[in-house]
């Protein structure tokens, strides 16, 4: 074999992609971890409705049990309603944003992306939208409890003070745990299907 | 990892245009099919990933060399894949060749495994060399990829052009 056998045998080489086999299956655990996805929003979704329904229920009873010195929990429940709204926004976000079944993989790898990008940057503030008004509202039901004489156990300041600092902590953890769900669950399944559209970009069928 | 707006069909021509190239410097640097799919998809990746810093000066193919080869040498087996792999259920070892009648696809994809052969045993500079010679780029377009001047080309290729000879009359002598 000379030279120029070399070469021609180089030039005639054929053209490789993922065998189709391999392939399907690789759409199949992308519709299975798709739908993993949609499932995982919509119980997140109703679970912190629900949350929300049951914390405006027990405000509500405080207030009206109140009377005329039940406003400042009125203002809590105000502070909570754009959060349950906010989730029952989602869900019906969530019902428009269905992508066609005909819709090809690189349509539904994009929607999926575009979806986690968008969870990404509401976990990433969810200081501002949800932690920020619950806490707002614990506050405000907190101090109005204190103030007007109703504090049962949080009747002295240090006992407010242990009571507010419980509070923060748990807020502060639980913000915590929304940044490492964006670092350990969001970022590398955007990054798998940063992937996957790049190979499906490359040529492989979608 | 967010996609500059032209980057996709940019990618997407390049791919058509010149997948071969990556698919070539892929199993030239992976020692099986599942490693070198595994290298072929670090490479697409860090194409897609420089893809807005590509100046429309150069030569597309240019830059596509330069990437691949860069990703190939630092390349470490396994290593990708344990970062970014697509799915762990989702084996990629299995790459089919074009249309080509069976027994003669099944005689040229032999000689073509064991040209791949030799070129693996040679030195990661003179493989980058004679992959860029087979691929029938001049001396300028290689001196390009390489940062190497065209003398220096010149003098290296027909070192591993020679090399790579020796390598193959080597495969052929034991094969009887």
């Amino acid at each position: 074999m000379n030279w120029d056998d070399l070469t021609t045998l180089w030039r005639k080489q054929p053209q490789s992609r993922l065998a189709d086999a391999q392939f399907d299956r690789l759409k199949m655990n992308f519709a299975k971890k798709s739908r993993k996805l949609a499932r995982a929003l919509f119980w997140r979704d109703i679970r912190e409705l629900l949350a929300a329904a049951l914390l405006m229920f027990l405000f509500v009873k405080d207030a009206l049990h109140r009377g005329s010195a039940g406003w400042p929990i009125w203002l809590g429940i105000a502070l909570l309603v754009p959060v349950a709204g906010f989730f029952v926004k989602e869900r019906i976000r969530a019902h428009y944003r269905k992508t066609a079944p005909n819709a090809s993989v690189l349509e539904k790898v994009e929607a999926d992306l575009a979806e986690l990008r968008r969870q990404r940057s509401l976990l990433q503030n969810v200081g501002k939208w949800y932690l920020g008004p619950i806490f707002l509202s614990w506050l405000v039901v907190l101090a109005s409890t204190h103030f007007h004489g109703l504090g049962g156990i949080l009747r002295t300041p240090l006992q407010m003070s242990g009571y507010a600092a419980g509070g923060v902590a748990l807020f502060y953890f639980i913000w915590k745990l929304n940044r490492r769900a964006v670092r350990r669950q969001i970022d590398p399944r955007i990054s798998e299907l940063e992937t996957l559209k790049i190979g499906l970009l490359a040529g492989n069928s979608g | 990892m967010h996609s500059h707006p032209d980057v996709e069909p940019l990618f997407k021509s390049w791919i058509e245009e010149h997948g071969g190239i990556i698919q070539r410097i892929a199993r030239s640097f992976a020692k099986n099919a599942a490693d070198a799919e595994d290298l072929r998809q670090e490479m697409l990746l860090q194409l897609w990933v420089t893809a807005p810093k590509f100046s429309q000066q150069s030569k597309a193919s240019t830059w596509i060399y330069r990437i691949s080869f860069n990703t190939a040498l630092m390349w470490h087996r396994g290593a990708s894949r344990r970062n970014r792999r697509i799915d762990s259920e989702c084996d990629l070892s299995q790459i089919q060749s074009g249309g080509m009648d069976p027994a003669e696809g099944v005689a040229q994809g032999e000689r073509l495994a064991q040209l791949y052969d030799s070129i693996r045993t040679m030195s990661k500079s003179d493989r980058t060399l004679v992959l860029m010679m087979l691929d029938d780029l001049s001396y300028r377009e290689i001196a390009e990829v390489t940062g190497l001047t065209e003398n220096q080309v010149g003098v290296g290729l027909t070192r591993a052009r020679k090399r790579l000879m020796e390598i193959m009359k080597g495969v052929t002598n034991e094969l009887g």
